[in-house]
């Protein structure tokens, strides 16, 4: 049998060589953007500017990294390769989405290292912004806290709408496999959209927890218990999400070749 | 014990059925041929035994065994590759296959490589067919298992490849071991063949030893193979 540790290794391979892609992007990006801010006369670094278009070329490659780690995951399900290991779909499954997840906080490390460079250069500004926001932080809560529970949120956001992802995909995978083969890819797009459809609008139920964490924490006075309570909510979700993803590779998701 | 029981295997895709009541056993350390035209549903038995197609009903057992990952320690399927990026070099895809395969045999992909003359420094995309199929064959032959399924591994290649691709197989395939080549041109691997099980209609409609078909029925198998096709054999004449 193929171990975890093997079969997380081999997927994570494929996936930090394009972090380094993209984060090599981006960073081409930020040195293209300073030297024409720079020939323009526009630049000042005191004033932050660098950092400014460091945080500016880090968001695209967060959505970059976000897509590719998601048709990563996506592509692993169905391919020959990855389906033929000898170990249980369960494994497989687990192994393929912390492969993402691992190379996602890889590609943010990186971005976290190029804003402290750029903190760095800029700190006269970075200070001021660092202790304007710390005088300015609402709520009954110490900032750790806060900074806690947003990185909480936004990771575990992260990995439901890559369960998310997964579920429209063999969702519509599942279903295909039922439906006549004649313009079967025409039938497929109506059939994503649908599905996407209907997945998005259970979902908005579940959505509207990340909105309380971040009122709770701006607002509330009744404890931590309204914010822990939502985001065990996001992980219940992400669990039931990945059942359901797990049932359909072991029943139904075939590869395609 | 039997190496390979399938019971009642029934199988339908996009309202289609491709494959309906099919017995059959397999056992012994034999060379064995799935014969049947194109569309027979040669490569969806394969794609069942090697557990990538679903959503069948019946059973399918490898040494007497139902779950899904242990039959995939037991076989060896001819994966065409088509997960990897065209830029990968041939050692990235012999690491990959070292890293998720316990059984898989460096030493023995290194002899096979050499004799089939693979350039491990070639990329995916700057392989012709035929290397590419030395590749496939290479790398289903270095695992060690007890069932080797080989798809179709003469589709399209010269008859030099052809023929180092046959002297591969009869040379590495272990001696404990079942092999299943799935193929319609009977004629490419006919003298290799210990026996012969042939699609049509969706189901097994013949399961023969080749000896016998020559004995018996004073035909090659390829003649065997085409007068079953021509003139229409039931499923109760197996």
């Amino acid at each position: 049998m193929t171990k975890f540790s093997s079969v997380f290794g081999a997927l994570l391979s494929g996936r930090i060589r394009r972090v380094h892609q993209v984060a090599l992007t981006g960073l081409i990006a930020i040195v293209v953007t300073t030297a024409w801010t720079m020939i323009s006369g526009n630049f000042d670094l005191a004033n932050g500017d660098l950092f400014g278009i460091i945080g500016g070329w880090s968001f695209v490659v967060y959505l970059v990294l976000f897509v590719e780690m998601a048709r990563f995951t996506e592509r692993a399900f169905v391919s020959d390769s990855i389906r033929l290991m000898p170990l249980n779909d369960t494994k497989l499954y687990l192994a393929n989405l912390t492969a993402s997840m691992v190379a996602f906080l890889y590609g943010v490390l990186l971005q976290v290292l190029l804003h402290v460079v750029g903190g760095l250069l800029s700190w006269h500004a970075f200070s001021k912004t660092l202790s304007e926001m710390w005088v300015a932080h609402p709520g009954n809560y110490p900032i750790w806290v806060i900074v806690l529970s947003i990185l909480c949120l936004m990771f575990l956001v992260l990995v439901m709408m890559w369960t998310t992802i997964s579920l429209i995909h063999l969702v519509t995978t599942s279903i295909s496999l039922f439906l006549p083969a004649s313009r079967q890819k025409a039938v497929q797009v109506i059939l994503y959209i649908f599905v996407t459809f209907v997945i998005l609008y259970i979902a908005q139920l579940v959505f509207r927890a990340p909105t309380g964490t971040m009122s709770a924490l701006h607002t509330t006075s009744t404890g931590a218990g309204p914010v822990l309570i939502n985001l065990i909510w996001i992980a219940v979700v992400i669990v039931i999400e990945s059942l359901l993803n797990v049932l359909m590779l072991k029943r139904w998701v075939e590869t395609s070749h | 014990m039997t190496t390979i029981e399938i019971e009642k295997l029934n199988y339908r895709r996009n309202l289609k059925t491709i494959l309906k009541d099919v017995s059959l056993s397999l056992e012994g350390d034999k060379i064995i041929g799935l014969l049947g035209e194109n569309g027979a549903g040669k490569t969806t038995l394969m794609r069942l035994i090697a557990g990538t197609a679903k959503n069948a009903s019946g059973t399918i057992a490898i040494k007497d065994d139902t779950e899904a990952d242990t039959k995939k320690a037991l076989v060896s399927y001819s994966n065409p590759l088509g997960g990897f990026a065209p830029n990968t070099p041939i050692s990235k895809v012999v690491a990959f296959y070292e890293k998720v395969y316990p059984d898989f045999d460096q030493a023995k992909y290194q002899q096979l490589a050499d004799f089939l003359q693979l350039d491990e420094s070639l990329k995916l995309a700057a392989l012709s067919k035929g290397t590419r199929e030395k590749l496939v064959i290479s790398l289903t032959l270095a695992r060690q298992t007890s069932v080797y399924l080989l798809d179709e591994p003469f589709s399209g290649i010269d008859s030099m490849s052809r023929k180092k691709i046959i002297n591969s197989i009869l040379k590495w395939k272990p001696a404990e071991a079942i092999m299943i080549i799935s193929d319609h041109y009977v004629s490419e691997i006919a003298t290799i063949l210990d026996e012969v099980v042939i699609i049509k209609d969706q189901t097994v409609v013949a399961h023969k030893d080749a000896d016998e078909i020559r004995e018996e029925f004073g035909l090659g198998i390829e003649a065997y193979y085409e007068g079953l096709y021509e003139e229409g054999v039931t499923h109760d004449e197996i």
